[in-house]
């Protein structure tokens, strides 16, 4: 569903991702992760086709995003960082507005099971500055699952959540990807994104270091033994040292 | 137009109105309509006078010629100034969340972008509309023409700006700056002999012959249908000159698409830029808080003064390290009293002229340094989201509140003193004894006029920017604060001179009694205002008081 081959972004003189390649397939969920300045949330802008590729080619559903980007774009969904909301819209003329821009048609069963599934059927007719920050997140990914994309793009999307939050989310995205989307999430909370995902994508100023499952990356570090935590196996990824052992 | 689009479009359009509605139920809102409304009588006034007599009514400043013959140049200087500022590409952050990564073309993200304005464009068309009258022009004519030349400004801004974004994807950067001289050079070298024969006249009429350069001729004329709509007096020219305009618009809507550039890239770093800088004069600050602070300019440290000394070193540092910002402002007001003053009565060897210029010129310093003192808030307005923070210190409020505004009266003091230098240095019309007397009372002024600010604020707190571009409750709530202000200064100044008056006459002393005693009440008079500023910022209720 998602394919990346050769995928280059420079800002000026400065390189932000360096010749990445992954592809994530329907079903699977895949954790973006990295330092700061890795290139996650580039990545992910880029696959979403709000910046354009300095090389390389990316394709959502077989659709080249700067060649095809319409083709690509009704195929897609991007949950960003930050959720921004139109503050004059309230939470039901949010997934509105989304119907009407991808041109749904049928879609208003669906948004109250969204709605009711992210706990926000009560707040449907509240304007979106009186919701609070996860609710607007909520809000957010409510909006990206409506047209069913078939590849779901989450940018930080535990930020602001509180443990009920992250526990909706999950079941949320877990059934989108049981439906056939190839989910790729971003975060910082390893701890939290590590019983969500299946595969993992490491980034390093730029650049994969690993492709795989925790086990696998693991096994891909001598300085790792037995049954290790995912924060672990970032540290020793990206840093050469299990550097965070707070937990150990 | 995706359906989408129209429907945010609508939706945007009745919320606003609704929140607008709700905010006018409100105290604050309540005085922001004031404030609009007394403008409005203000301007009103005039307007009724030169109906009922329009032989004893000064006619309106601005002509038919005026406006053919700088109107296009000014309406390309905005639409520069607007793509510089970012605003010609700029969208929400919620559009760039939302609409984005949807499936909509390049062509329907710039028309909503041109629509999204044109509810803006049309608000300030009607202020303009009232504000501005133009000799023998139509109302109705002046309103749809603005509204045009807005619209106009912004999409050519926008074009502008995605022209810039397709050379950088092309042009390295020092390329850039030899096409950006070029086009310049071309642009004003054939304007310099008849600019620099015009220099007699005036600034107006430099600006004229610089608006005839063949070159900024040709780059204007498709502003001049709007122009021409403005002046129109009759229906039929009116609607042909309506309906180029708007072809003008469309054409520049369509060759925005058809540029071959990463729009929505560009667009996207354009608006983080512009709303980093909202952010940071949100925050507080003001419009000078929009340059970006350079850290590489430090002052010295102060004595701790119970707590006030570093309160007013960190002002003070803020204060230097946006110097950029502040030299631009002093920069503007420097060209406003050069070009309303000092030129014309650097003209003439007239004395008596001079003298008046000299006058003038000290006045519009002393005015516009109080005016201003709106837009370089390094006092309590920088603070409101860190208010918590300051009323959380282990020192008294009488010495947090002479910190926060120290820095602000001793730079209103400079910017008062290096104007009032400048004019007399021009003019050569202040002697010595007169500059003296001039610049004793200036601190204890600042000083009164800092304090006055801030009490207000810290009784009424407003953001010193709008909450949105289209913020009418905003423009009445500063016209509120403005007159409110120069009320209490007034009375201030009235209460010091009576005080003054009434000593000498007790102690028989002459003139130069009165001014001592005036300045020495007015000096006084800074005592209770900082205890003033100080009980307001002890009532200030970070849970309720600091706006949204």
């Amino acid at each position: 569903m998602i394919e990346v081959r050769g995928f280059t972004k420079a800002y000026g003189e400065r390189v932000a991702v360096r010749e990445l390649a992954f592809s994530v397939g329907a079903g699977e969920i895949v954790g973006l992760l990295g330092p700061n300045g890795a290139g996650k949330t580039t990545t992910l802008r880029s696959l979403a086709g709000i910046l354009r590729p300095s090389a390389g080619e990316l394709r959502v559903g077989g659709f080249d995003v700067v060649r095809e980007p319409l083709e690509a774009k009704r195929r897609l969904a991007l949950v960003p960082d930050d959720p921004a909301l139109f503050t004059s819209l309230s939470v039901w003329e949010h997934l509105v507005l989304t119907a009407e821009l991808y041109a749904l048609a049928g879609w208003e069963e669906r948004a109250g099971e969204l709605l009711a599934g992210l706990e926000l059927s009560a707040r449907r007719d509240d304007l979106a500055d009186e919701l609070s920050r996860g609710m607007r997140q909520k809000l957010c990914v409510a909006c990206a699952l409506l047209h069913e994309p078939g590849a779901l793009l989450l940018d930080e999307p535990l930020t602001g959540l509180d443990p009920r939050g992250i526990r909706t989310l999950y079941a949320a995205l877990r059934r989108q990807a049981a439906a056939g989307s190839a989910v790729v999430v971003s975060s910082h909370l390893l701890a939290q994104i590590e019983a969500l995902c299946t595969r993992f994508l490491v980034l390093r100023e730029g650049r994969l270091l690993f492709d795989g499952s925790k086990q696998e990356i693991a096994a891909r570090l001598p300085a790792l033994r037995g049954d290790v935590s995912l924060e672990e196996v970032f540290f020793e990824a990206t840093e050469g040292t299990a550097a965070g052992d707070g937990g150990r | 137009m995706n359906p989408g689009l129209r429907f945010l479009l609508r939706r945007e359009a009745i919320g606003r109105m609704r929140a607008t509605g709700r905010r006018l139920r409100t105290p604050r809102g309540a005085v922001g309509a004031l404030g609009i409304a007394l403008f409005l009588v203000a301007i009103g006034y005039g307007r009724v006078v030169r109906a009922l007599y329009p032989e004893a009514a000064p006619a309106p400043l601005v002509d038919a010629a005026g406006v053919r013959e700088l109107g296009p140049l000014v309406l390309l200087v905005f639409a520069a100034l607007n793509a510089l500022a970012g605003r010609g590409l700029y969208f929400r952050p919620a559009e760039i969340a939302v609409l984005f990564p949807a499936p909509l073309s390049r062509r329907e993200l710039v028309a909503y972008n041109a629509l999204a304005h044109a509810r803006l464009a049309a608000l300030s068309a009607l202020w303009l509309s009232v504000l501005f009258q133009v000799r023998d022009a139509r109302w109705p004519a002046v309103l749809a023409g603005a509204f045009l030349a807005l619209l106009f400004v912004q999409v050519s801004s926008q074009l502008a700006s995605v022209v810039a974004a397709w050379l950088a994807e092309r042009v390295r950067p020092a390329a850039r700056l030899c096409l950006l001289g070029l086009a310049l050079l071309l642009a004003l070298v054939p304007a310099w002999p008849p600019a620099a024969a015009a220099a007699a006249g005036g600034a107006g009429a430099v600006a004229a012959a610089i608006a005839g350069s063949p070159v900024l001729r040709l780059l204007a004329a498709p502003a001049r249908p709007s122009l021409e709509l403005l002046l129109a007096t009759e229906l039929a020219p009116a609607l042909a000159w309506g309906a180029a305009a708007l072809a003008v618009v469309l054409a520049l809507v369509e060759a925005i698409a058809r540029l071959d550039v990463a729009y929505a890239e560009a667009a996207f770093k354009r608006s983080r830029a512009v709303e980093r800088t909202r952010a940071r004069m949100r925050s507080g600050g003001g419009t000078l808080a929009g340059a970006r602070a350079s850290a590489r300019l430090r002052i010295p440290r102060l004595p701790r003064l119970g707590g006030a000394g570093p309160l007013a070193w960190r002002n003070g540092l803020e204060l230097v390290r946006n110097l950029r910002g502040v030299l631009s402002m002093v920069l503007v007001m420097g060209i406003v009293v050069a070009s309303a003053v000092l030129a014309p009565a650097l003209a003439v060897e007239d004395p008596e002229r001079r003298a008046l210029a000299a006058r003038l010129g000290v006045g519009i310093v002393v005015m516009m340094s109080i005016v201003l003192t709106q837009n370089f808030a390094f006092d309590f307005r920088r603070d409101l989201d860190r208010m918590a923070a300051l009323k959380a210190l282990p020192i008294p409020s009488a010495a947090v509140a002479a910190g926060q505004l120290a820095a602000a009266a001793l730079f209103t003091t400079l910017l008062q003193l290096a104007g009032i230098l400048l004019v007399a240095a021009a003019t050569g019309a202040l002697p010595a004894r007169s500059l003296v007397a001039l610049a004793l009372p200036l601190p204890a002024l600042s000083w009164a006029a800092v304090c006055v600010d801030n009490a207000i604020f810290l009784l009424w707190p407003i953001r010193s920017v709008p909450e949105d571009p289209g913020d009418m409750g905003f423009l009445g709530r500063n016209m509120a604060v403005m007159a409110l202000k120069v009320a209490l200064l007034g009375l201030l100044a009235a209460g010091a001179g009576l005080a003054a008056i009434h000593g000498a006459r007790r102690t028989g002393g002459g003139a130069l009694a009165v001014g001592a005693l005036a300045l020495a009440s007015l000096a006084l008079a800074g005592v209770p205002l900082l205890r003033l500023v100080a009980w307001a910022f002890e009532r200030f209720d970070v849970s309720r008081d600091v706006p949204a």
